[in-house]
């Protein structure tokens, strides 16, 4: 009931000061908005960006063999080291610190044939995990190969979506043979279009892959250039990586604290590296959001101080007949919080309709949709409340500390 | 119900003290009627409102109902306001946007009476002062002498023991004054401590007891027949 009155004397207040109350509000509002788009677009902007980024795979590690920098046991440095699919598979199953792994065999330039469609493609041999590993989604009605695939050295192939375009237009590639290097293969798959920014040896668009067996049946054994693997669990790279050094040092004989002899690009370092970087920028665009909301609180704290020094008969005469300081304190702390709650409330509101609208128009693919996530809100709301005490407390703390007896005669 | 012993009250003016109570020595009794009399500036209106513990003295004791409140804290000093004391002013001091039902039950609100109970007693104690059919209406639809006895029902709201109007009648014509003065009457004979500060003789005299006070100290206090 106490609390029923205050919010009565909150409107009529508002209603006596229209224009006041009004702008007041509207600076806690135009805050609002500050603070949720910014967090929203920066968040719609990470999340495009780590989709670009996993566009080349998630969780992925890549490993070129190299030349030796270093003498070891007799040997000069510069000598290359040679690893086979073969190989790359045995380490695959030696190692615990590995999730998935695939050799990488590839030859560029051979011809993709279909009906009188012929176009240039790299081809690589790989196990199914590579798919997983690197986001290679097939479009509904295709697959991956799988083990039965690879252990049956079945001439299947994954193909790129580019690719499927040039050979089949608008047509359905699934079980049609095309000649690869004129040898015959059958399309199990074809590649989701993805967004990718980042490859080594072209876009997987352009790509054909298939079952490493197969591969090595048709074209050799050949050397890899590299490998490609998922660190078990997935989050940590350092005992993978660490792991391979050794075993791979011990196998070729090098020098296991020679950096040259491989060079990794680990993208899960490079992951956290991002998260780190997105996290400093959603602080930054948040902190810009936070002042402007703060410059609203300050206007909240100056129509507090003005209503409290009109009202300062007032206040006396509530004093005169019992109130105490805290009576006071929260009479002036809650029409602050109104007008923040209320304010705030425009702001979420009109901001939905903002993200709304810019969800429905088109956006370039690097910044993402705004996204409007729990934490924003949450977020938003902790700033608020928190503008809403600090712009409260000290009108109503001097409300609060007022003589009766000056406030009477005021 | 009231004892106070040489108390003292001065104020900083820049670098002039000004010395508005110079030590008075007064006793009141349960059921009194008190006039407090004197010209401008003698102090009535500030040892009314260290008796109303609006204020504290800067020296000498005051005991209200045998409590000793001259050191107490401004909270203690409002719950007395709140639960003993009952303010009449001069210039009436009603809320302007609140009814007169809503102002009345005001010192209500502070005592955490319910809402219901609040509006009862309000209504109840309108009825009193001959307002029940004004309950709604907001000060500025009141007369002036309406307006003073919506004051002296929120005054009552509560049942406090001790009534303190300043100049209750100084913004009313003689009838409206009139009446006032009767409410009064009425509640001393119902046992309550009625202290009047007027510098108005006519209004004093109705008193049962007149206390003169000019530069700070009581110059004469004499009971009269009521």
């Amino acid at each position: 009931m106490f609390f029923l009155q205050l919010t009565r004397q909150f409107f009529q207040d508002m209603r006596a000061r229209k224009l006041r109350t009004f702008l007041a509000m509207f600076g806690i509002g135009w805050g609002t908005v500050a603070v949720v788009l910014l967090l929203a677009i920066g968040g719609g902007f990470h999340a495009a960006s780590k989709k670009a980024m996993h566009g080349m795979g998630e969780h992925l590690v890549v490993i070129w063999l190299s030349r030796t920098t270093k003498a070891y046991e007799g040997m000069q440095p510069g000598r290359q080291i040679t690893m086979k699919s073969s190989d790359v598979v045995e380490m695959g199953r030696a190692l615990p610190e590995i999730g998935l792994y695939s050799p990488e065999p590839r030859r560029s330039g051979l011809s993709a044939q279909y009906d009188n469609h012929r176009v240039k493609v790299s081809v690589s041999g790989v196990t199914p995990g590579y798919g997983i590993m690197r986001n290679m989604i097939p479009e509904p009605g295709g697959r991956f190969f799988n083990d039965r695939d690879v252990k049956a050295r079945r001439r299947v192939a994954f193909i790129g979506n580019k690719v499927k375009s040039k050979l089949f237009d608008e047509g359905d590639p699934i079980g049609q043979i095309i000649l690869l290097d004129g040898r015959p293969f059958t399309v199990i798959g074809t590649l989701q279009e993805k967004t990718q920014t980042s490859d080594y040896g072209g876009r997987d668009a352009g790509k054909v892959v298939v079952p490493y067996t197969t591969y090595t049946a048709m074209w050799g054994d050949q050397n890899v250039r590299n490998i490609v693997v998922r660190p078990n669990p997935v989050n940590d790279s350092e005992p993978m990586k660490k792991a391979i050094y050794t075993y791979l040092s011990q196998k070729y004989r090098f020098d296991p604290t020679d950096e040259g002899a491989l060079s990794i690009w680990d993208t899960v370092e490079m992951d956290r590296f991002t998260d780190w970087f997105f996290w400093g920028l959603q602080a930054l665009l948040g902190l810009g959001g936070a002042l402007t909301l703060c410059a609203g609180g300050i206007g909240v704290a100056n129509v507090m101080f003005l209503i409290v020094r009109e009202r300062t008969r007032e206040i006396g005469l509530r004093m005169a007949v019992g109130a105490r300081d805290w009576h006071i304190l929260l009479q002036v702390m809650l029409e602050a919080g109104l007008i923040v709650a209320l304010g705030g409330l425009g702001g979420l509101s009109f901001s939905f309709l903002v993200i709304w609208a810019i969800q429905a128009a088109p956006t370039p693919e690097w910044l993402g949709q705004p996204q409007f996530s729990p934490l924003v809100s949450l977020i938003t709301i902790s700033v608020l409340a928190f503008v809403g005490l600090i712009s409260g407390i000290f009108p109503a703390r001097r409300a609060a500390r007022l003589d009766p007896v000056k406030a009477l005669e005021f | 119900m009231i004892e106070i012993r040489d108390i003292k009250k001065s104020y900083q003016m820049g670098e002039v003290t000004v010395e508005a109570l110079r030590g008075i020595d007064l006793n009141i009794g349960s059921g009194e009627y008190v006039a407090i009399l004197g010209p401008s500036g003698s102090g009535k209106s500030t040892l009314m409102q260290i008796l109303g513990c609006l204020d504290t003295p800067t020296a000498g004791t005051y005991q209200l109902s045998g409590r000793e409140v001259s050191g107490l804290k401004r909270n203690e000093l409002a719950e007395i306001r709140n639960k003993q004391v009952g303010f009449i002013f001069q210039s009436f001091n009603l809320l302007a946007h609140a009814s007169a039902l809503e102002n009345v039950a005001l010192p209500l609100i502070y005592r955490g009476t319910s809402g219901r109970q609040r509006l009862q007693e309000a209504a109840r104690l309108l009825e009193r002062v001959g307002l029940a059919d004004r309950m709604d209406h907001k000060p500025n639809e009141l007369s002036g002498g309406q307006r003073q006895r919506v004051a002296v029902a929120r005054a009552l709201a509560g049942d406090p023991d001790l009534i303190l109007a300043d100049e209750p009648t100084g913004n009313l014509d003689t009838h409206s004054g009139d009446e006032i003065v009767a409410l009064f009457e009425e509640l001393v004979s119902e046992g309550k401590s009625v202290i009047v500060v007027t510098h108005d003789l006519e209004i004093a005299q109705r008193a049962h007891r007149v206390v003169r006070i000019r530069d700070g100290v009581v110059e004469e206090d004499t009971r009269q027949a009521a």
